[in-house]
């Protein structure tokens, strides 16, 4: 399958000659094992990867603000934390201490301290506060990636579990634990 | 750093879970095991270099590498030969060829005639350096710097010869220079990544050499030395940009909230890694402001626009990269690698090598000047050149509308200049041909085993343990060329 990718990466690294198209629909859901390779320039979204040049043994974990850009910014990982956000709406229960509880332990597989859950409450009530008084942001972010959301969920809340959800895929524990 | 042995890791992942396992041993074994990690793991690798680096004090404290993809003629741009000019169309002599090997493209080419140097030569400067009229801006700088004359390589093709200049061996894998120095020396600014990459196009797109991304890459060292591949459209970094709807305050929030959560985790659990991933994480945040800020000219005065000509505001241009370099050579960037293709002049060397020439001789001879007007240019070390030369012969027939030369690794030219580097010298020399070194041959391992001298860098003992043994950037080769030192 061939992810979401900036425009020009593959322009770039082939004198225009080749460019890349990012595939619709269902096949954009399919698991990264099936991502295409150009041999010339990799995906732009994987990092603890062989680099298919020399044999590795063991690979080297990733530590990079490239890699932290990535995993904030990409779209696939924004629109991982919007679905993530929608089955915490769905699943977690029904106040914002169960759900961010749950969040949590569905991401780490461990449950919160009452600090972490409590830092993790007062951002979602900030993040909602702030997408209330706009709520066009909040669109925006819920319009990242190529799904549609599921628009029977209340706005607000479901833009600022996405901001949750964002942060804890981005937990060290999260990223890069086994 | 540790070594990339999964045994050793594991017994060391497993010693310290074991440690801090073991709880009930109490305050007494936390305390002993915060030193231990303390002592053991650097808190943030990419940032400090190694201990006891640099070897020798430094002459230079970073590098602007200008490398001209493809292999520019050094016979047409700097080493005048007027024994072409007389041979012209003569078959070169067989024992001047001695059985040399040539690419392909011309090793069945039994008619090898002499091409005279397609343009005119003259001496510049006080130092006398012959270059062509095809340079005049760099002819003007001559006299700030250090022709090699005696260049020689072991790689006929452009990707392995590239990958011999920036790693040290012809096959991939192995860490690009400035991931070397990364990793040796570590970085000067915490805003800016150590080992920026950026590469441009001739405008005729007419021979490109496609380049490989691990020409930047870290090959057997952490990723976090691998180069940063600046890119020439859209955000220069990949993933800059918040997602829509993120704004800057609540980018900052989830940050402090990432970094709260990250360090009681590293309480808890003792990983000095998780350190490191919260330093990684401000440092994106920082680029983000830093990155935009370091491509926003506004603030250069139009004289030194003007200088680096025209295309200097075209994103992704020579030009625009050598203005970029320069601002990442202020801002502390280690290593810039530059690297401009379309110098294969095969079949159009007496159409294309001129443009070229336009197109790159402001802007290189423009940034020599401009760090030496910033004062950058006593520790900045500027390279300019190609992974070969080519032929003094002709490839394909002489006279012919679409002639032009093949590769030629036996010898060739480059130019240094900056921190550490002899001004306006011309060391070695080719034959009378410009066919093969004449005297003081430079070896690509000794052109690096040079570079790492003047940053400070022994480079017989920067290496790092892989797969059973210790490598470096020059392998077991490389002198280092005294004479070009000041």
């Amino acid at each position: 399958m061939r992810p979401y990718q900036p425009a020009g990466i593959w322009a770039e690294a082939t004198f225009g000659k080749i460019r890349y198209r990012a595939d619709a629909g269902d096949a954009l859901y399919r698991r990264s094992l099936y991502v295409f390779w150009r041999r010339i320039v990799g995906p732009t979204v994987f990092f603890d990867n062989g680099k298919r040049q020399t044999c590795v043994v063991k690979q080297v974990r990733t530590n990079s603000p490239l890699h932290a850009l990535t995993t904030l910014n990409e779209t696939a990982f924004v629109e991982a934390a919007r679905f993530f956000a929608e089955r915490v709406l769905r699943e977690g229960g029904d106040d914002v201490a169960a759900r961010i509880a749950w969040a949590f332990r569905t991401a780490t597989s461990r449950r919160p301290s009452r600090q972490e859950r409590d830092i993790l409450v007062a951002r979602w009530r900030s993040a909602r506060a702030d997408f209330a008084r706009d709520t066009k942001e909040a669109n925006k972010l819920l319009s990242v990636g190529a799904s549609p959301r599921d628009a029977s969920l209340d706005l607000l809340d479901h833009a600022a579990y996405t901001v949750v959800c964002s942060i804890l895929l981005n937990l060290d524990e999260v990223l890069s634990k086994p | 750093m540790s070594d990339v042995n999964p045994i050793i890791d594991h017994a060391r992942a497993l010693t310290r879970r074991a440690f801090f396992g073991q709880s009930a041993l109490g305050v007494g074994a936390a305390a002993l095991g915060s030193l231990f990690t303390s002592e053991s793991s650097p808190q943030d690798p990419g940032g400090n270099g190694l201990p006891g680096l640099p070897h020798h004090a430094p002459k230079a404290k970073r590098v602007i590498y200008l490398l001209q993809n493809g292999a520019p003629s050094h016979v047409d741009l700097f080493d005048w030969k007027p024994k072409l000019r007389e041979m012209h169309g003569i078959q070169i002599p067989d024992e001047i060829v001695g059985g040399r090997r040539f690419s392909t493209m011309t090793g069945g080419q039994k008619a090898r005639p002499v091409l005279s140097e397609i343009t005119k030569f003259a001496r510049h400067g006080e130092s006398g350096a012959t270059v062509s009229d095809f340079l005049p801006k760099t002819a003007e700088i001559a006299d700030k710097l250090c022709f090699i004359k005696s260049m020689h390589t072991t790689q006929v093709n452009h990707a392995p010869a590239i990958t011999y200049f920036l790693t040290g061996d012809e096959r991939p894998g192995r860490p690009s220079m400035g991931s070397w120095l990364s990793y040796g020396l570590g970085r000067e600014t915490d805003n800016l990544p150590t080992f920026v990459a950026m590469t441009s196009l001739d405008k005729e797109e007419s021979c490109g050499q496609i380049f490989y991304d691990y020409y930047w890459g870290s090959g057997f060292l952490p990723s976090v030395y691998q180069g940063v591949k600046f890119r020439g459209a859209g955000d220069p970094v990949l993933y800059l940009t918040d997602p829509p709807g993120i704004g800057r305050k609540t980018r900052r929030g989830m940050l402090d909230d990432l970094a709260a959560l990250n360090r009681e985790r590293a309480r808890e659990v003792g990983d000095p890694e998780i350190d490191t991933r919260i330093a990684q994480y401000e440092m994106a945040y920082r680029m983000q402001t830093s990155v935009p800020e370091l491509t926003d000219f506004s603030d250069e005065p139009k004289h030194v626009l003007e200088m680096y000509g025209p295309d200097v505001m075209r994103k992704g241009s020579f030009a625009y990269n050598c203005l970029v370099a320069r601002r990442l050579a202020e801002r502390g960037t280690r290593f810039i690698q530059l690297m401009h293709a379309g110098w294969d002049q095969h079949r159009n060397l007496n159409t294309q090598l001129k443009i070229q020439c336009t197109d790159t001789d402001a802007p290189s001879a423009a940034l020599v000047k401009d760090l030496e007007q910033r004062g950058l240019l006593d520790d900045t070390i500027v390279i300019w050149g190609g992974e070969f030369g080519r032929t003094p012969f002709v490839q394909g027939k002489l006279g012919a509308s679409n002639q032009g030369r093949d590769h030629h690794p036996y010898v060739f030219t480059i130019w240094m200049a900056g921190g550490g580097i002899k001004p306006g010298i011309t060391y070695g020399e080719s034959d009378e041909f410009g066919f093969n070194v004449g005297n003081d041959p430079v070896h690509v391992h000794d052109f690096q085993a040079t570079l790492l001298h003047l940053l400070g860098i022994d480079h017989e003992r920067l290496t790092y343990r892989f797969q059973g043994r210790r490598y470096r950037l020059t392998d077991v080769h490389g002198n280092v060329v005294k004479p070009i030192l000041a």
